[in-house]
């Protein structure tokens, strides 16, 4: 079953089939380093003023800056404006822990 | 904006989130299609917006995930509402500010007339007073299409007549002119008829039928174009007849009676310099006036400018102000020798004359004898014109006919 998924994921490049529908990949839109607009997320793992972390479904996204806040919050989309610094993935833990 | 308009009618809540499992509660209401807003961080709370209708739905998840929601603000039109239920008056006072707007702008408050030269605005206006138009009639009472058909009958000299209905104010347009104003064609079907009684010197009929020739005589009202056409096959019958806007330009000898009389000893004006101003607003037939008291022995002259009170550019409200000027002056008398008085007369003849031949009128003879007698002279006589003597009007169907019958009589009669 892994194997085969495994198979699909490397052929749907040459295929031209959008990631974020096949697998469910993060959808980022950043515009400068004001504002963020994420789609295709399960939840939120934490939210302060200075990060916020959002559980895709391989990976984690953590947004790390100041003065951070959530613009709106809906099932599809959300947008995080804010001073942001980084952007990173985390994929080994999948798990989030404070 | 838009957003906002909806939110704002929709009705939202300014909540205040503690607890333990925050991040859970905001992705559960995701998964429930709760639309969060503004979430923001306080350190030990957060705070977010929330509609009103999500709210509602909020409750099971707030048990699910142990935290504690406090109102902080309720904005919105249906909070609004529901605080200033018991203010009745206000209410009251809303929809009939709304039935007042309404019910003003079902009449007409202000009439304009453009395109006056030698009728005043005033005549126009005492003329539409007559029909029953005027400031603060029902507007579904004026009939446009009618006030302009009377204004053309009753008017010799208005060529072109236009009235519309704009906001709360009646427009008329007017284009008086001796010539029929063939630039402004009419587009529906019309006669073309005289406007006095004339000799007709020259006739070009460039459509319609024409109904009479170069030296008749026609009456005033007479149809000397007629809008219809009837075609006839060669046995001199009747084919079919259609309707056409009659054009053509009509010259006919008319005469003016010219009177003028006056005395040789007058009044003059001097004006000292002196002016008081008064401020009148009047409101529907009621007036408040500010009154300087003027010198009694004095005399004045009055200038007074009206301004109508509007909103936007074409709601007229039934107020207005009026600025009123005295002027005061002083009278000298003054006697003019015989000369003076004959050099006098023939200045008024020539601005008379003047006059005329700006209307586009050519003056053929001039029967206008000047007298002087006992401190009085008077200017009498005829003045034999050739001018354009036609005038636009609706269609009139006997006079045609009357006139086809007899001149297939004649015709007859010459066979």
């Amino acid at each position: 079953m892994r194997r085969k998924k495994q198979k699909i994921e490397n052929k749907s490049v040459p295929m031209n089939v959008p990631e974020d529908i096949v697998f469910g990949a993060l959808v980022l839109l950043v515009t400068g380093n004001k504002e963020a607009e994420i789609q295709n997320y399960r939840g939120i793992l934490e939210y302060t003023d200075e990060v916020i972390a959002i559980q895709g479904k391989k990976q984690v996204l953590i947004i790390r800056g100041s003065n951070l806040l959530i613009e709106y919050f809906t099932n599809e989309s959300m947008k995080v404006m804010g001073q942001i610094d980084t952007i990173e993935y985390d994929t080994k833990k999948m798990r989030w822990k404070r | 904006m838009l957003i906002s308009l909806f939110r704002y009618l929709g009705g939202y809540i300014k909540l205040k989130i503690e607890g333990n499992a925050i991040e859970r509660f905001f992705t559960l209401c995701g998964k429930k299609d709760i639309l969060l807003w503004n979430i923001t961080y306080k350190k030990d709370y957060y705070e977010c917006f929330v509609s009103m209708r999500g709210f509602e739905e909020m409750e099971a998840i707030v048990e699910k995930t142990n935290t504690k929601i406090t109102v902080l603000e309720k904005c919105g039109l249906p909070f609004f509402l529901h605080c200033h239920r018991k203010r009745k008056v206000f209410v009251l006072g809303f929809f009939l500010c709304i039935i007042l707007v309404y019910t003003l702008s079902l009449f007409v408050w202000d009439i304009e007339v453009i395109g006056t030269y030698s009728h005043t605005k005033e005549e126009i206006l005492k003329y539409m007073r007559q029909k029953n138009i005027l400031s603060g009639v029902l507007k579904k009472d004026v009939n446009c299409a009618k006030l302009e058909e009377d204004m053309r009958e009753d008017f010799d000299d208005v060529a072109w007549v236009s009235c519309e209905l704009d906001g709360t104010r009646l427009t008329v347009h007017l284009k008086e002119s001796l010539q029929t104003d063939t630039s402004k064609k009419e587009k529906k079907p019309c006669d073309i008829s005289a406007r006095k009684s004339a000799t007709i010197t020259s006739i070009v009929t460039r459509e319609g039928t024409p109904l009479v020739q170069k030296g008749d005589k026609v009456k005033k009202g007479d149809t000397l174009i007629s809008g219809l056409i009837y075609i006839y096959d060669d046995a001199n019958e009747m084919l079919e007849a259609g309707k056409v806007a009659a054009d053509g330009d009509v010259y006919g000898k008319t005469t003016y009676e010219y009177e003028d009389c006056f005395e040789s000893s007058y009044y003059e004006k001097k004006y000292t310099g002196e002016e008081i101003i008064n401020y009148t607003i009047q409101i529907g037939e009621y007036h408040i006036k500010s009154w300087k008291k003027m010198d009694k022995n004095k005399k004045y002259d009055t200038l007074s400018e009206k301004k109508q009170l509007k909103i936007g550019t074409n709601l007229y409200l039934p107020a207005s102000i009026e600025k009123i000027t005295l002027r005061s002056y002083e009278q000298k008398r003054k006697t003019d020798t015989k000369a003076e008085m004959e050099e006098k007369a023939k200045m008024r003849l020539n601005k008379f004359l003047e006059g005329l031949k700006k209307k586009g009128v050519s003056i053929l003879e001039n029967h206008v004898r000047i007298e002087v007698n006992e401190g009085k002279c008077s200017a009498k006589g005829k003045i034999i014109v050739n001018e354009s003597i036609a005038k636009i009007r609706t269609i009139n169907k006997s006079a045609v006919e009357d006139s086809l019958k007899e001149k297939q009589q004649k015709d007859s009669e010459g066979q």
